[in-house]
């Protein structure tokens, strides 16, 4: 059953993204609905698929929950706080390598740090060398940069066959008027859309777009962009992440907690929209130190 | 036929022209001459979408003729491509043009070359012309009679005048309402006076007069140039009627004034107010004058093909790229107008090991004597150069298995052809090499030696941004490879001469990238460090300089963490001459009165001549601090030398925290006046723990001389300038203010707003009460 608050966000879903299709008719949808979108798309040849293989692995709970998010040619779109997006992109990263996945990332915002994904390996037990092998990327550092990367991804793709595909922040580079005359931007985002709509059909590999102002920031994804598997909302809570999954109404709530220490869900009755996932991360700071007082 | 100096080639106002500025080598007189220039830009695609695009321009009336013709127009093209070219009847056109026609092609369709270069610009490089050529020239051409690379060429004679505007009632750095009429007007040695109409009618006569090439301002740009057209429009002139130009210019600046963003600061740049036919020079506007003045900014000028006048107000970094520029279309490669070569695909493992800098020590915290310093002279350059690092050799096709691989990365450096990188780079450093072996001649006059310092400090300047601008993202011909590439090989020759170092006696103590501290192994029989800097330049290939011993040297500790910091030491040659780093004598913010302070300090530690001695001097440094504390205390201290600079990295409103910096633009803005970011404000701190801006500051603008100022503030960063210089020797900031009878935690006055009515109000109410 959907709750209540999950059909909210599903309906909110669904006008936001005007991709009727999506919205399941009743309960979640355990298999994704087929193409057809408002907006008829200019024709793709498919090419040959890749094979669809294990994204992530299915423990912990928290990488089950977030590996069921992903569907083959199809995208998974993050959004909310981008801290609670950088810091859930990283365990991704770690847990990607556990399941020994390859994953091809395109980064717009220069966010990726290599010492804190491997700390997040070795939180899992793997090596540094083998997580950061198995994440191949291009970072941008200008919207023409990104438009460049973004037409050569799917041969990129074909080349190094990853299992996930991930763009990180594709618009950032875009609200910039200083770099990039405002009259361009919508344009060649909606051409980044359709790209990114041509790379997972032709591949047929999972995308995972992680968008912090939601489609708000990213004009023509919704029309032009990739079919979509699932919209997940990161939103900081007092004791952790909250992860809200559009299609499923499912929620999970990443709390912050030590090792062995155990949380008041436990003792309370199950609730089936909402899991909780002990992290044992550091807590978040709450105030920075200060020479000046 | 006449010969002479061709001094700068200007944008016609025809819009289908370029003025060439002459100046007649026999009668020292300038020409102006005018010549027809409809420069083409170039639009690269696919065959079918420029078929439509040629037959979609002919029916644009802005365009005069769009052709196909098959060149290479980027630098990556092996092979020559049919392209269109496109002639705008009017220059001032083009860019509307392309701009159309990258929309045309959804801005991805199309690539655009030579697009945003001036017509000025292209006619030098298409002409093979330079500002301040000799050249000789008939009815028909104009031509160099020497290539720009030249390194002994001739100076033409430049005149030279200075106009300094003052306001009435107005000091020059005060406020400035905008409406005060001009006082007086200092054109060179002439100082003119008189009513405002026939003052600038006046003015207008002495330019004609004095005639002189350049003139040259100090904040001309910001206050003396647009206070002068401003007058001119109110009392009545036109564009027409006053000019400082050679010819009519708008009165509106030919850049408007903007903040930007450059290695993590907010910057500003003023508006440019350039004169045809003549040179406005602002040294206040100009980040190159202080080092190059004139000699090295015609250095620059000549190898960029810029105008005297854009190399004054561009960085280092857009004359290295116009040098590019010159040798890429020398090649026959046309200029990008929106680069967009990205970064390559690599694995996160590989970006660990290539996102890295050069390589740097911890120094040792504390004073230490014995110490010599080598230093790579233009390593960054040197080895783009020896290594053939360029975006177009790098990683190349054409060779699979080259002799270059850059170390712990394997990127490929081309055997086969030479990149445009090392083709701009490398008469640079020769240049260089030639002026500083000409600098080390006997009998040099003292004119020539101040000429060739320039234009030494002028290359210098261009080579350091040259490897920068290998991984800035709007380079048009960086790459972000090279730049990996560049500091592998550093860190790798710094390592070997860390490893030879130690083999030839010496224990290393510090390094920065290109240089190395060590110290002897055995201080009674030190190396002989001339001729290990010879030995070690002949294993590396590369010029390895020695700086010289110091009496002493200091490195000082990170407040935060306590360790040392690369780049922050103090140090006495045995010469006599002081090494500065990271102290507050070398930043822009640090008020008089702790300059004076530090160079009273450097004085007394000057006599020192070994560690010991530096030692023995410290409580007479304690002494010196005291002296200053108590003369500030007493409130007598010249308010001019307690100003704080602060440049400001947002706009007032964007401030969530009141500072003094914010109080201080809250002040200027009660003033009328409005500081853009990047901006940089002055001010004295009245009362650092008040609450209202107007109380907290008073801003420079507005100073008086006799305004009563913080003594605890100024105390406070007394107590931290004295803690940066004399940190490893114990001295601490909280035991100097305690020293001073000052506690180091500052008490806020209670939360009130006195400009505030109802605040006022209830005040009166509490002292009628009382």
């Amino acid at each position: 059953m959907v709750s209540r608050g999950a059909a909210a966000a599903l309906a909110s879903f669904h006008s936001a993204w005007s991709i009727p299709d999506l919205v399941p008719a009743s309960g979640p949808a355990s298999t994704p609905a087929g193409p057809v979108g408002p907006v008829p798309r200019v024709p793709v040849r498919i090419r040959r698929r890749l094979p669809a293989r294990q994204v992530l692995p299915t423990t912990p709970a928290l990488f089950g929950w977030l590996g069921k998010r992903f569907a083959p040619g199809e995208a998974t779109v993050w959004a909310g706080a981008s801290s609670a997006i950088d810091r859930l992109l990283e365990l991704l990263y770690a847990g990607s390598a556990l399941a020994k996945g390859r994953i091809s990332l395109l980064e717009g915002a220069n966010r990726f740090n290599p010492y804190r994904i491997a700390e997040q390996g070795q939180a899992l037990g793997l090596e540094p060398t083998p997580v950061l092998e198995g994440i191949h990327l291009a970072r941008a550092f200008t919207a023409y940069q990104l438009v460049a990367l973004v037409d050569g991804w799917s041969a990129e793709a074909r080349r190094r066959r990853p299992t996930l595909l991930i763009g990180h922040e594709l618009p950032a580079l875009f609200d910039n008027p200083e770099e990039l005359p405002p009259e361009e931007r919508e344009p060649l985002l909606r051409h980044v859309s359709e790209q990114l709509a041509e790379l997972v059909e032709g591949t047929g590999l999972p995308l995972l777009l992680t968008v912090s102002g939601g489609f708000a920031a990213f004009p023509g994804l919704a029309e032009l962009g990739p079919r979509f598997s699932d919209l997940v909302r990161l939103i900081p809570r007092p004791a952790g992440v909250e992860l809200g999954s559009a299609r499923e109404g499912r929620r999970l709530l990443m709390v912050h907690r030590a090792p062995g220490q155990r949380g008041l869900e436990e003792f309370a009755p199950p609730d089936a929209t909402q899991e909780v996932n002990p992290w044992a991360a550091p807590l978040p700071l709450t105030g920075r130190h200060s020479r000046n007082g | 036929m006449a010969e002479g100096w061709l001094f700068d080639v200007t944008e016609g106002r025809d819009g289908t022209s370029v003025v060439l500025w002459l100046k007649d080598g026999a009668r020292g007189t300038i020409t102006r001459r005018a010549e027809p220039f409809l420069p083409p830009f170039w639009v690269d695609g696919a065959r079918t979408d420029l078929t439509d695009l040629a037959r979609e321009l002919e029916k644009d009336p802005r365009v005069a003729e769009a052709t196909f013709q098959v060149l290479r127009p980027s630098l990556y093209d092996r092979r020559p491509r049919r392209v269109l070219s496109v002639v705008t009847r009017r220059n001032p056109d083009r860019r509307r043009v392309a701009t159309t026609i990258d929309a045309r092609g959804g801005y991805t369709r199309f690539h655009l070359y030579d697009v945003d270069l001036t017509p000025p610009h292209l006619y030098h490089l298409e002409h093979q012309l330079y500002p301040f050529a000799p050249v000789r020239w008939d009815a028909d051409t104009v031509a160099a009679l020497e290539p720009a690379e030249t390194i002994d060429y001739a100076l033409p004679p430049i005149r030279a005048a200075e106009l300094e505007v003052n306001l009435q009632g107005c000091r020059r750095d005060g406020l400035v309402r905008g409406t005060e009429s001009i006082s007086t007007v200092r054109v060179g040695n002439v100082i003119l006076e008189g009513p405002e109409e026939a003052l600038l009618r006046t003015v207008r006569e002495e330019v004609v007069r004095q005639d002189p090439d350049v003139l040259l301002t100090e904040d001309g740009d910001g206050a003396d140039i647009p206070w002068l057209y401003r007058r001119a429009q109110a009392v009545g002139f036109n564009e027409t009627t006053f000019f400082l130009g050679r010819e009519p210019a708008r009165f509106q600046p030919s850049r408007a004034a903007f903040s930007y963003q450059t290695y993590g600061t907010i910057r500003h740049r003023e508006a440019a107010f350039v004169l045809p036919g003549r040179f406005h020079l602002d040294t206040g506007n100009s980040f190159l004058w202080g080092d190059a003045e004139l000699p090295g900014l015609i250095e620059a000028a000549r190898l960029s093909r810029l105008s005297l006048q854009t190399v004054a107000r561009q960085s280092p970094g857009t004359c290295f790229t116009a040098m590019e520029m010159a040798h890429a279309r020398e090649e026959g490669v046309h200029i990008p107008w929106k680069k967009n070569r990205p970064e390559a695909w690599k694995s996160g493992r590989k970006l660990l090991d290539g996102d890295r800098g050069g390589v740097i020590f911890l120094p040792p915290v504390g004073v230490h004597d014995h110490v010599d310093e080598f230093d790579f002279a233009s390593l960054y350059p040197h080895i783009m150069v020896r290594q053939n690092l360029s975006a177009e050799t790098l990683d190349c096709r054409c060779c699979p298995n080259p002799r270059r691989r850059a170390p712990g990365l394997g990127y490929r450096s081309c055997d086969r052809r030479v990149g445009l990188i090392p083709r701009t780079l490398e008469p640079l450093l020769v240049r260089r090499l030639a002026y500083k072996a000409r600098l080390r001649r006997p009998g040099l006059s003292p004119l020539e030696r101040e000429i060739l310092q320039r234009r030494v400090k002028m290359l210098k300047w261009i080579l350091v941004t040259a490897f920068g601008y290998q991984g800035y993202r709007n380079a048009r011909f960086g790459r972000i490879e090279c730049h990996e590439s560049i500091n592998a090989y550093a860190r790798e020759l710094l390592a070997g001469l860390l490893h030879s170092a130690e083999r030839s006696g010496y224990r290393v103590i510090h390094g920065i990238v290109d240089s190395l501290w060590v110290r002897p192994l055995d201080p009674t029989h030190p190396p002989d460090p001339e001729r290990f800097a010879e030995t070690m330049s002949r294993e590396f290939d590369l010029p390895l300089g020695y700086e010289g011993r110091y009496r002493w040297i200091v490195f000082l500790p990170a407040v935060t963490h306590g360790l040392g910091v690369p780049n922050r030491y103090y140090g006495l040659y045995s010469t006599g001459e002081f090494k500065l780093r990271g102290i507050g004598s070398r930043r822009h913010d640090t008020p008089v009165v702790l300059r004076r302070f530090e160079g009273e300090l450097l004085q007394l530690f000057g006599r020192a001549r070994t560690a010991d001695e530096f030692r023995a001097s410290v409580p007479r440094a304690l002494a010196r601090a005291d002296a200053f504390a108590e003369q500030i205390r007493e409130g007598t201290w010249p308010r001019e030398e307690l100003l704080i600079s602060r440049r400001i990295v947002q706009e007032l409103g964007a401030y969530v925290t009141f500072s003094d910096s914010v109080a201080a633009l809250r002040q200027l803005a009660h003033h009328g006046i409005a500081r853009a970011p990047g901006e940089t404000i002055r001010y004295l701190v009245a009362d650092r723990t008040a609450r209202s801006w107007r109380d907290r500051v008073v801003v420079a603008e507005a100073l008086r001389g006799d305004e009563p100022y913080d003594p605890g503030a100024y105390l406070e960063l007394l107590a931290r300038s004295a803690e940066t210089l004399l940190a490893p020797m114990g001295v601490r900031r909280e035991a100097l203010l305690a020293r001073w009878g000052l506690s180091s935690d500052k008490e806020r006055g209670p939360y009130r707003s006195p400009e505030s009515l109802v605040q006022r109000r209830l005040d009166e109410t509490m002292e009628g009460i009382a």
